[in-house]
């Protein structure tokens, strides 16, 4: 098993996740409940294995003290602040990364004090016009994450998009 | 619920409010639960002045975790094998959402029953803000 791109499944970052959807149900957080219902222990939400970024080194969306991340003062953002962050965006690839697709393939449960691992799959990228002009770039992700048996616990594909605008609420994508 | 999963029928609907007037607090919760904190979630100025958004908004991925909650309130956890949502317009704080899922498809062989779902999260416009599919199968 590869020593690396390990996700230690924590019985507080469970309850942590559980609290931030204001999901209550006791499987994620008592025991004797979770073996009420033919379970070893608590488990995962359906959702929870996203947050391996937490333990991902490359991850670009959390906050890193060797990189800059942009963040905004306390004084209101000043006209030629603003220029600067469009004329940078104008350069890139332009628009917004958005998440456009979740799937989640469920082979066993994800038990609190299972020691994940994850393996990345090849990464696919396809273009094509938006509704409103401008082009989408998409690209999918897909993920396996294995527990401390090397057993398949999840298979996640994940589908993003790069807009060359700003979404409106309208443009139907998210 | 989860007793009386031979009963259900095709056509069968169940709807569910899974949050009511999203709060920025919340969806900063989630950043800090799932490690994403892109400052599109949680930094107001930069999702308005800098990125040029109405305010900041919620990660796809917390609709899909709210949406679940009805799933899991609906059949047990282990039963569900599959869960795929496509994400179709932005949730933003102050949202309240309604997730309803359709039972569109059951079979089952000598051990098993498998339950095909639909699945569909609105915000107060009726805007659909995510739709996907479910697969159960229980023994």
């Amino acid at each position: 098993m590869s020593k690396k791109n390990i996700f230690p499944i924590d019985a507080s970052q469970i309850l942590f996740f559980a609290r931030s959807i204001n999901d209550e149900n006791p499987i994620y957080y008592d025991g004797e409940y979770a073996k009420s219902k033919g379970l070893q222990g608590t488990i995962a939400p359906l959702t929870f294995v996203e947050a391996y970024h937490q333990f991902d080194s490359t991850y670009r969306l959390r906050p890193n003290p060797d990189k800059k991340w942009p963040g905004t003062p306390r004084q209101k953002i000043t006209e030629s602040k603003k220029n600067d962050n469009q004329k940078k965006k104008s350069q890139s690839k332009g628009g917004t990364g958005l998440h456009a697709e979740q799937h989640f393939e469920y082979h066993m449960p994800v038990y609190s004090g299972d020691v994940l691992h994850w393996e990345d799959g090849e990464l696919k990228s396809w273009e094509r016009e938006g509704k409103k002009g401008g082009k989408l770039i998409f690209t999918e992700y897909s993920t396996q994450f294995f527990n401390q048996n090397d057993e398949l616990v999840v298979t996640a594909r994940k589908v993003t998009v790069v807009t060359e605008k700003v979404v409106k609420e309208e443009d139907g994508k998210k | 619920m989860n007793k009386s999963i031979n009963s259900l029928e095709v056509g069968q609907e169940f709807t569910e409010v899974v949050v009511e007037n999203l709060t920025r607090t919340q969806i900063v919760q989630y950043a800090g639960a799932s490690g994403d904190f892109n400052p599109l979630h949680t930094d107001e100025p930069f999702a308005t002045e800098i990125a040029g958004y109405p305010s900041t908004f919620a990660h796809g991925m917390l609709g899909m975790a709210l949406t679940g909650k009805l799933l899991t309130k609906l059949f047990d956890n282990i039963t569900i094998k599959k869960f795929g949502v496509r994400f179709q317009n932005i949730i933003w704080p102050g949202d309240t959402l309604t997730t309803k899922i359709v039972i569109d498809k059951i079979d089952s062989n000598a051990e098993s029953r498998f339950i095909e779902l639909s699945i569909h999260t609105s915000n107060q416009e009726d805007k659909i803000v995510l739709s996907g599919s479910a697969s159960i199968e229980t023994q």
